[in-house]
């Protein structure tokens, strides 16, 4: 088991001076998990769901309130020194690269603090900025870089330790769609290299095509863990259908919600009667291109857990 | 030691890219000028030393509280702290490295100085016992080091630290006697003034430039050393302690 997590609480408090004493905030509330070795496994939760708070104590730079994680076999608060070498973090966003550095700097500056010797660092530098398509900006300056550039640098800075776990917290926040499809194609390359991954996303299209399994949290709990389809067969009876129309549909008994996305209307109905009728429905109006679809994880997600937080 | 040398190469990297952080030394010229003329037209060849040391040492602080003690809070700022606490190696070897960096850079307004003095006005100081002065240098560039890393890791614990530093900047100045000997300054003050290594430095520097023996050199630059090492613990225990509670709180901040 590559992280085991028991009972995990975690409390923040608010207020100023070196012990805050003011109002006690609940980021984790019991939390139960594990993730086997060589998993993908994601994240999905609202925002202040306690996915980044997860992350933190899973890295070791934040303890646990109470309860248990283990990650790699050693415990979070006795065994961080055991940890923190075997696993490699990639926090969302742009934040945390020095802009004066080059890319290439970069790297060998984390490499240092990760105790790799000198003289492997400059050679597995070289061969993450080529891997991740930084070759030929190696020596130009962090700041010159574009948002997606700058979160490749990230990629690269979480893997310069060679690690058997990656932690990714929201990591594709903000990037264009062919640096989100290189980023998966990178988590497959990582998987076949046999690393574990955990991945806490907003994005279901994402954790669809990339986890092996996803763990729903809200409010610091798990809601559930399954296979993206197992998860979604937890949406009960509920149907959908889709079709290439602007017809209104609202109107047919058993349509619980449509949604209009690119010119395709998305039914969602009570059962597969309802969704008998809104496919005879829209055939019947002449609607080419009607069909049942299965549901997605983000129809799961928002049976479960409704439309709240779902703003980045 | 590695975590120190990544440290020191890589605040070189850093600084060679941001020539402005060396605004430090445009300052200098101003300092030299004052304390140079007020010297000349007063006609007190015997305060020539004086009007050396001030602008040598006030840049040496410079430095320190321009660059050095900013590293942390810098490091804060971009939010790289949590991604160094994740990282296997400690810490503080790795700033007091970038703040090596920076404080060995902090010799250069000793010469900026000289040829100053020389360009302006003609005059350079003599130093009849130079080896005593370059040990006190070197001395005081050490406490500086040892300064630095208590000022950066005091600096994490408040939110506008900067204001507090600059701030902290002009009675040092007085109270180290760089500017006027403590000997002319009130009687309560110096007691202050001793818990100061740069009080030591410019004293212990102003002898060395005097043509009479210099007294206690070893004790005078062991005063030096001592405070740069008591601030170089108190620095690392005050990061240990910031990082630990980060750990337990989840921010680094307490103000
Ligand atoms: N340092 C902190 N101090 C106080 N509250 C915090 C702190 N960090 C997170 N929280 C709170 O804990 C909860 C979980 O936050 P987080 O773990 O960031 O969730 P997520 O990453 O899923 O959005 C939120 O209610 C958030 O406001
Ligand atoms: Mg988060």
């Amino acid at each position: 088991m590559s992280v085991r997590v028991r009972d995990l609480t975690r409390t923040y408090r608010k207020g100023k001076g070196w012990r805050p004493k003011g109002e006690e905030v609940t980021a984790l509330a019991g939390l139960t998990l594990d993730v086997p070795a060589n998993e993908v496994h994601g994240l999905l939760g609202p925002n202040g769901a306690g996915k980044t708070t997860l992350c933190k104590i899973l890295s070791t730079v934040l303890l646990p309130t109470s309860g248990t994680a283990e990650v790699l076999g050693h415990d979070v608060v006795t065994g961080a020194a055991e940890i923190r070498p075997r696993i490699g973090i990639v926090f969302g966003g742009e934040r945390g690269l020095y802009g004066k550095l080059t890319a290439r700097q970069t790297l060998r500056y984390w490499a240092s603090l990760y105790k790799i010797p000198d003289a492997v660092a400059k050679v597995r530098t070289g061969e993450l900025l080529a891997r991740l398509g930084l070759a030929d900006k190696a020596d130009d300056l962090v700041e010159t870089f574009s948002r997606g550039m700058k979160q490749r640098v990230h990629l690269a800075r979480g893997l310069v330790g060679d690690p058997e776990l990656v932690l990714f917290d929201e990591p594709t926040t903000g990037m264009d769609p062919v640096a989100a499809r290189d980023f998966r194609e990178l988590i497959g390359e990582l998987r076949d290299e046999g690393r574990t991954i955990l991945i806490t996303t907003h994005d279901m299209d994402e954790a669809e095509a990339v986890c092996d399994r996803v763990t729903l949290i809200d409010r610091g709990r798990v809601l559930a863990t399954e296979s993206p389809r197992g998860l979604a067969a937890m949406s009960g009876p509920h149907r959908w259908v889709e079709a290439e129309t602007s017809l209104d549909v609202t109107g047919i008994p058993g349509v619980v919600d449509t949604e209009t996305r690119n010119g395709v209307l998305r039914v969602k109905t009570t059962d597969d009667r309802a969704a008998r009728a809104v496919l005879d429905f829209l055939l019947d109006r002449g609607v080419r291109s009607v069909h049942a679809v299965p549901p997605r994880l983000e129809d799961v997600y928002l049976d479960l857990i409704g439309r709240r937080g779902m703003e980045v | 030691m590695r975590l120190f040398l990544s440290g020191v190469r890589t605040q070189f990297w850093l600084i060679r890219r941001q020539p402005d952080e060396l605004l430090t030394l445009c300052t200098i010229p101003f300092t030299v000028v004052m304390m140079l003329s007020i010297v000349m037209h007063a006609a007190r060849p015997d305060l020539v030393a004086n009007a050396f040391l001030a602008p040598t040492l006030i840049g040496l602080w410079g430095f320190a509280t321009g660059l050095a003690t900013t590293v942390l809070v810098g490091d804060r700022w971009i939010d790289a702290l949590p991604l160094g606490m994740a990282a296997p190696g400690s810490l503080h070897p790795v700033y007091l490295g970038r703040i090596s960096a920076v404080m060995v850079l902090g010799v250069v307004p000793l010469g900026e100085t000289w040829l100053l003095g020389k360009l302006l006005f003609g005059v350079t100081p003599a130093v009849h016992h130079p080896w005593v002065f370059w040990a006190a240098m070197a001395a005081s560039v050490f406490a500086m080091i040892g300064t630095s890393l208590l000022l950066a890791a005091s600096m994490l614990l408040s939110k506008n630290s900067n204001n507090y530093l600059n701030f902290l900047s002009f009675p040092i100045y007085v109270l180290s006697g760089v500017m006027v000997p403590v000997q002319y300054l009130p009687e309560f003050l110096r007691p202050l003034s001793d818990v100061i290594f740069l009080s030591w430095s410019a004293d212990l520097m102003r002898d060395a430039m005097a043509a009479a023996p210099v007294t206690a050199v070893g004790w005078r630059l062991l005063a030096i050393v001592g405070l740069g090492v008591a601030a170089l613990v108190a620095g690392r225990v005050l990061l240990a302690l910031t990082l630990r509670r980060a750990r337990e709180l989840g921010v680094v901040t307490y103000a």
